[in-house]
């Protein structure tokens, strides 16, 4: 009796003595990550699908950037049959009220990105700086940053007014959410702290960053200047713009030349190397609802902008195809996918030093910027006559119309017509639907999109945009 | 026939008088058995005749009393004839009672998987299943043998077993596993049901209120089913021996509703003729498979008539029978030897069991070991440990029957074989034209031939386990024990799906990744030729032990407290692993290993392109618990029983906060006999007890975590390590919880022809984790928190009744639930399109059944061309568009749940001499389902369609007759979906079954001296008999699919 005892006893004490809260602690489930360490935190980062919007069309960048611009139009029967859902009508048509109660994910796919940028800079506090990690953590720190400024710029596009110096301080910006905290107060900022926010993330950001990066999805020193060169366009900074863009240009300037490219594929960009020549920064446009009117079996291109392509040009050929019944469709996504790339490349860059030397009274850097991009986009089988002009406006023109031409359906139509528009040149929109005919002057405020109901709701003293 | 059958039999050195006191007076010890199969019986009262004393037996039937030497023991248990027997007479330490009603009831001791309580003296709704009942049925699966003997519990058939399999009363909960908790000997069992040989149980318990379940805490919300094997129990060794040989005859494929093959190939016909095959023979996509009609509509040959007439005289489905279905035969063989000997108590079992299945190459085979031994060391330690091994391998093949497994059903003219019999390609993927020349012979042939794939493909899977139970309970002073237990399963699965080189498979991915090379304009195979190997492992470990501590004491016969009380650990570890290979040789067992993942490749026929498939996987899932419990039951006079229990549950699945404030999980009840009252006067009742209970269980769920967690996954863009942040922090969350009321009546009429039980119950489900919406600039637009409730209830009755007691038995089992449950909080927005309340997913409604059939209204057909009519915004429409896409909620038909509400059965026995027999009618009302129709959509894409077409509108007038609209060369997607969500299309799931006979023949040696055996049963069991009655036209069993047909047993029972 008593040796039974004794030995149960023993079992009780073992039992008894299995330490309790690292029993509790034990994760459920492997994959799970409380988030720790650099290696952690940098797979967060590595999250292309949320940071990047990759793969097809679950995106990143806006749509509505693409959708209420002028480079595509519909057809009256797919506007009837196919796009049903009242609020892509209403997106295209520019209705004055365009609020759902739905998920908006040109809003909450951007700020998905912030949240997971913001874990990983407040994981960095708990990180010590040593002289082992320092180039790791710089470069998640840097990455994190150039995250955030990245997904603020796409909101600030579409829900709050373009940047305009004297009234920047005054105007509505967007919610800057700088902490992880899930029970943060949101408030809209200024439009001036909106941009001012992104430039301080971006420039602490490229001095962290490693200068190029084999993953074009990684954001790169090369980046984070096209971006701030992009910012500070938007902006009409033209002189901040140009020193950015070509400081991103040092790093990296090829292009590729279009006439490595089959002009029949269904997909030219598919297997080529234009990630490995052009693309620094791989973004995707979210296009993941099927009725999102730019979708490439949907929009027919604008035959004002489609005639504007010369016999030469290849662009011509690899961005476009005949499409049925009518009209012609894009097909020239950097993807080779259908979805649309909506990163940073090179073209981009060029196009904005172009117009930024030009704009600042270096009129022969600016023409031999566009006629380098163009001989890239040219048929070698066909002679490129060199632009040139000696008329500042004439030039300016000229690079703005190739700026449309060679960065359709990227997501910066509508920041340019925003921009372009606030300077005077007046680019009025129509849509005819159904024999009705729809107009958006310049400088309407349905240039800027309401916040999604879901926010207000949740945030009811919050302004709204009014239309 | 009534005079008491008693009989003392004499068993050396168990238990026996063990001391005498001064005088007279004697210290008793024995054992109270049942006379049917010497088990021990529990709670039975030992009185002293003429004097107070009283006692009760424990679990292993054992009491203590003390008595004068001129005294006479009264011996009396719920459902046994009472025994007297003089103290003197009492030589032996074994009395064994005569069961009163032999054939229906043997006494219900309830197991909770802490402790047996005799169900005279619960307070809880429990469901008793003996192991009688578990015999009138045969199945593989122990837990297929309970559907339809206990009230509350809904094994659901046809389409709402997709929703739940089975319930006990009701579905409590909206994202957590609404499964009910499976206790086999003592502990949870997470293992597969499979494994267990139903051969070795002795009884399961159903544990339905909160006083029943709440004993197992955070894990009872759905209601626990409790497993008991079986154990020694005769001082002779037993053997028994099982066989049964179950036989079904293939599946009814004529109960799918198919156009007939010559309307499906004139109507290809009339699509052909508008054109509609125009461009399928040019452009990007000529390699697109086309119907053998339509490729003859193209190529014209001379006997084109001819052979189109041809093809109009074949069914696919008499290939398919023929060719993929067999008669399915299930063999089940056991064998056990039990007994006691001196110390120790045995019980030695093996089964075997080999079903092949009706589709062809699909078989089970099973073996189980089990060992399962009490030694009882003294007077005061008693051990026990138990090992079940199991092993089994299961056969998938490469069959799915009527169901092609491609992206288009088989064209109802399809053949499997040619004239001669040799199988023969069907062009399912691309057309024949197309790979007859693609590659020009560079590629790997690229026809698919169903019969061809059942050789060239292996789908297996193996199983092995071992479950190993030990426990040692000491007796302690002062009426206490102690029980230590400890269970440890290991369970290892190996699944194999192999696909040789011939195999269509393997052969079509080769071919899709075949790349041309531009230079050379030679092919080039990123995928090696050879086979491809898709292994998956999992291995399942689980510890757990438990302490506890036991309570009993009786003071007199006016008081008695029983209580429990224990620490619990608990770990389940779950690990999954799936890899692939490309270029298996299995002569060799060697793979290629030098594959490039990372790039993309256009397929070669069409214009997309992909990478090749790595498929690896691989999880590892824990599970911790830290469990308190304790359980208290107090009776006074026996009359008077209050229980309460209470628990608390610490896991790594809820957060810090959780585990260190959340409040334990609890219950009360109490019963009252009031027929043992003196005022009671109700003659012809010798029964009747009152119970209630109330109390709160508790639902875990992995869906929602406490921490940031952060998933890991590879990106597909760099292959870098990715994380995905699951949820942001949750400090709050807890478990899910159910409160349950209950309130219940048993009863037995004095001539024992009835009694029974009432039930009446409630339920509310409360903190259910669901989804919420949030602020989207917070980074998550909806988060997973305890945010949702639900409430229900229900009441069921169970009656048994022996009608005739003559020389021809016969008794009855009726069994009656009812239980309704609905939404009554969750935050989640109304859809602004109907769409997703039509498709069955689970989108819960505030005030609505979980699972609710919705529909558009119908309002006929158009009699001037047979458009559907619906209605939007109040007014008649043939808008399909709007019908479809915006009909609010509100505008939907709500027709009712997809689970029946009312459900029961009904079991009738007769037995006449060795001959007994019964059948079981069950009965469910209440539930809807959606039946199938014409889609014109379906049937525009040319690979035929549903056999309404038949009763489709065609002139004006028909509307009168059908409600299938009119048949259009150009469908419209809404238009179509309108028509098959439309109300006109929903019917009641109502059905009342003959579900089984039970024919048995017994012969005993009592009766045939010569039979070499004790006792011998033969069998005669048939299942799944027919539909006695049905609502619908169509069986909701089997809406649409093939229809099963009766299943029929010849079992033989041997018992040395």
């Amino acid at each position: 009796m008593k040796e039974n005892i004794i030995l149960l006893s023993a079992i009780i004490l073992f039992i008894c003595g299995c330490n309790k809260s690292e029993f509790l602690d034990k994760k459920p489930d492997q994959k799970l990550v409380v988030p720790k360490t650099l290696y952690d935190l940098q797979a967060i980062l590595d999250n292309d699908a949320q940071m990047n919007g990759i793969p097809n069309g679950l995106g990143l960048v806006p749509h509505l950037g693409e959708t209420g611009a002028d480079n595509y139009y519909l057809l009256d029967v797919t506007f009837n049959t196919n796009i049903t859902d009242p609020l892509m009508r209403s997106y295209y048509l520019w209705n004055k009220d365009v609020t759902t109660s739905e998920d908006v994910p040109d809003w909450s796919r951007p700020y998905l990105c912030v949240f997971y940028a913001n874990i990983v800079l407040e994981g960095l506090k708990n990180i010590h700086k040593t002289n082992e990690n320092i180039e790791d953590y710089n470069r998640v720190m840097g990455s994190a940053l150039f995250y955030r400024a990245h997904a603020f710029f796409q909101v600030a596009q579409i829900f709050s007014a373009p940047y305009f110096e004297s009234t920047a301080g005054s105007t509505l910006g967007i919610p800057l959410r700088l902490k992880a905290d899930v029970g943060e107060k949101i408030t809209r900022s200024s439009v001036k702290d909106t941009y001012a926010q992104i430039l301080l993330d971006l420039k602490l950001a490229s001095t962290l960053l490693p200068i190029a990066n084999v993953y074009k999805e990684r954001p790169s020193k090369q980046a984070a200047f096209g971006l701030l060169s992009r910012t500070y366009l938007s902006m009409m900074n033209y002189e901040n713009s140009r020193i950015y863009s070509d400081s991103c240009l040092l790093i990296k300037n090829t292009l590729m030349d279009y006439n490595d490219l089959k002009q029949t594929d269904n997909f030219p960009f598919a297997s080529s190397k234009i990630k490995d020549q052009e693309i620094i920064f791989n973004s995707v446009m979210i296009t993941q609802n099927p009725q999102t009117p730019i979708r490439t079996l949907r929009a027919k291109i604008d035959p004002q902008l489609y005639n504007q392509y010369s016999n030469g040009d290849l662009r011509k050929t690899i961005f476009y195809r005949t499409a049925s019944p009518s009209g012609y469709r894009y097909k020239g996504s950097y993807l080779g996918q259908e979805s649309n790339f909506s990163g940073l490349a090179v073209d981009e860059i060029l196009l904005m030093r172009a117009e930024c030397n030009v704009r600042t009274g270096r009129l022969q850097n600016g023409l031999d910027d566009i006629n380098r991009l163009l001989l890239a986009r040219w048929d070698k089988n066909k002679k490129y006559i060199p632009f040139v002009t000696n008329d500042k406006e004439n030039a300016l023109d000229f690079i703005l119309n190739e700026r449309r031409k060679e960065l359709v359906f990227r997501g910066l139509r509508w920041t340019d017509i925003r921009r372009l528009n606030l300077e005077g040149r007046s680019i009025n929109q129509e849509r005819n639907i159904n024999g009705s005919k729809y107009i958006l002057l310049a400088n309407d405020p349905r240039y800027v999109y309401p916040i999604p109901l879901s926010v207000i709701g949740f945030n009811p003293e919050m302004p709204q945009n009014i239309r | 026939m009534k005079a008491l059958f008693v009989y003392v039999v004499v068993l050396l050195g168990f238990f026996i008088f063990t001391e005498r006191v001064s005088g007279q007076t004697l210290n008793i010890t024995g054992t109270i058995k049942n006379e049917s199969d010497e088990s021990p019986i529990l709670g039975a009262t030992i009185a002293i005749k003429g004097r107070l004393n009283k006692t009760s037996t424990d679990e292993k039937g054992l009491f203590t009393i003390r008595a004068l030497s001129s005294d006479t023991l009264s011996i009396s248990a719920i459902g046994y004839f009472k025994f007297e027997i003089p103290v003197l007479a009492f030589k032996s330490g074994v009395i064994v009672l005569k069961s009163k009603i032999t054939d229906l009831v043997t006494v219900e001791i309830v197991n909770t998987g802490y402790q047996k309580i005799p169900k005279e003296r619960s307070t809880g709704s429990f469901g008793f299943v003996g192991r009688e009942t578990l015999n009138k049925t045969v199945s593989t699966n122990i837990i297929d043998r309970i559907e339809n003997t206990t009230p509350g519990l809904l094994f659901n058939r046809g389409e709402a077993a997709a929703t739940d399999p089975i319930l006990i009363r009701g579905r409590s909960t909206i994202n957590a596993d609404a499964k009910p908790l499976i206790v086999l000997d003592d502990f949870p069992y997470e293992g597969e049901l499979e494994t267990i040989n139903p051969n070795d149980i002795e009884s399961i318990t159903v544990l339905k209120d909160a006083a029943a379940a709440s004993i197992w805490g955070a894990r009872a919300g759905n209601g626990v089913i409790v497993i008991t094997s079986k154990k020694g129990v005769s001082k002779t060794p037993k053997i028994e021996i099982n066989t049964n040989f179950t036989f079904q005859s293939p599946p009814d494929l004529f109960n799918i509703s198919q156009i007939s093959s010559s309307d499906a190939i004139e109507y290809e016909r009339s699509l052909y003729d508008a054109g509609k095959y125009n461009s399928a023979f040019i452009g990007p996509y000529y390699y697109q498979p086309l119907t053998p009609v339509i490729e003859l509509l193209a190529a014209k040959p001379d006997d084109l008539e001819y052979q189109i007439n041809k093809l109009k005289e074949y069914d696919i489905r008499d290939d398919i029978k023929k060719y993929l279905y067999r008669i399915a035969a299930n063999q089940q063989y056991s064998l056990n030897v039990s007994g006691i000997e001196g110390k120790l108590t045995y019980y030695l079992s093996s089964g075997l069991d080999r079903n092949l299945a009706s589709l062809q190459a699909q078989d089970f085979d099973r073996i189980t070991l089990k060992s399962s031994n009490t030694f009882k060391v003294n007077q005061h330690l008693q051990l026990t440990a138990s090992v079940i091994y199991n092993r089994s391998n299961s056969n998938q093949g490469a069959n799915s029957g009527y169901n092609s497994g491609k992206s288009y059903q088989y064209y109802p003219y399809a053949r499997l074989t040619n004239d001669i019999g040799e199988p023969t390609p069907i062009y399912f993927d691309y057309r024949k034209g197309y790979i007859d020349t693609a590659g020009n012979g560079r590629l790997a042939d690229w026809k698919y031939i169903p019969l061809a794939e059942n050789e060239n493909q292996e789908h297996t899977i193996k199983l092995n386990s071992i479950l190993i139970n030990t426990g040692a309970n000491l007796v302690l002073p002062l009426g206490f024990s102690l029980d230590l237990k400890y269970q440890y399963l290991n369970q290892s699965t190996h699944q194999i799906d192999l696909y040789n080189e011939q195999s269509y498979y393997a052969r079509d991915l080769y071919n899709r990744f075949a790349q041309v090379n531009t230079t050379t304009g030679n092919l080039e195979f990123p995928l090696p030729k050879g086979g491809i190997l898709d292994q998956g492992n999992s291995m399942l470990n689980s510890h757990q032990g438990r302490v506890q501590l036991n309570y009993s004491k009786n003071w007199g016969e006016m008081h008695s407290l029983n209580g429990i009380f224990g620490y619990e650990i608990r770990n389940l570890n779950n690990i999954n692993s799936s890899n692939r290979v490309y270029g298996f040789q299995s002569e060799v067992g060697q793979a290629t290993t030098n594959i490039d993942y990372a790039s993309t490749y256009k397929y070669y026929s069409k214009e997309t392109s992909g990478n090749i498939d790595p498929r690896i996987g691989m999880s590892n899932l824990t599970d911790n618990f830290l469990s308190t419990f304790g359980n208290i039951a107090y009776s006074y006079k026996n009359r008077y029983t209050f229980s309460g229990s209470i628990r608390k549950d610490e896991a790594n699945l809820f957060g810090v906060k959780t585990n260190q404030k959340g409040t334990p999980l609890w219950s009360i009840g109490g019963s009252w006999i009031i027929s043992d009252e003196k005022f009671f006067d109700i003659e012809f009742i010798s029964y009747l007890k009152l119970r209630a209970t109330y109390g709160v269980n508790g639902n875990v769920s992995r869906l929602a975590n406490a921490f940031t967690t952060a998933i890991f996954n590879r990106s597909r863009a760099t292959d870098l390590p990715n994380a995905e942040i699951l949820s942001p922090p949750n400090e709050n969350l807890r478990w899910e919880r159910v409160t349950t009321r209950n309130f219940g009546v048993d009863f037995q009429l004095k001539t024992g022809i009835l009694s029974g039980s009432f039930d009446v119950f409630n339920k509310s489900s409360l903190d259910l984790l669901a989804q919420a919406p949030t602020d989207p600039t917070l980074g998550f637009s909806t988060f997973y928190g305890n945010v949702a409730n639900m409430s229900g209830n229900g009441w069921e009755f169970q009656l048994n009744s022996n009608n005739l007691n003559g020389r021809l038995k016969w008794s009855s089992n009726i069994i009656f639930s009812n239980s309704k449950q609905k939404v009554t909080e969750y935050l989640m927005p109304v859809s602004a399109s109907p769409i997703p309340y039509l498709n069955g997913a689970l989108n819960p409604i505030v005030g609505k059944p979980l699972y609710n059939i919705y529909s558009f209204k119908w309002k006929g057909l158009d009699p001037s061309n047979g458009d559907p009519i619906g209605e939007f915004n109040g007014i008649t429409s043939k808008d399909y568009s709007s019908i479809y896409n915006l009909t609010k909620l509100e505008d939907l038909i709500s027709s009712g749940p997809v689970q029946p509400v009312t459900f029961g059965a009904i079991r009738n026995t007769f037995s006449f001499k060795n001959v007994v027999l019964s059948f079981n009618i069950s009965y469910k009302f209440g539930g809807f389902f959606r039946i199938s129709s014409l889609s014109n959509i379906g049937l525009n894409g040319g690979w035929g369609g549903h056999g309404d077409f038949e009763r489709r509108w065609q002139k004006s007038g028909d509307e009168k007759f059908t409600n299938v609209p009119s048949v259009q060369l150009q469908a419209a997607t809404d238009k179509d979906a309108f028509y098959l969500n439309s109300e006109i299309l929903v019917e009641k799931s109502d059905v009342i079954r003959l579900e089984d006979i039970n024919i048995s023949y017994g012969i005993t040696k009592e009766k045939f001296k010569k039979l070499p055996f004790k006792t011998i049963n033969f069998n005669f069991f048939a299942s799944n008999i027919m539909c006695l009655w049905k609502a619908s036209k169509i069986d909701p069993y089997f809406n649409n699919i093939p229809k099963d047909r009766v299943k029929v047993t010849f079992g033989t029972n041997f018992i040395f």
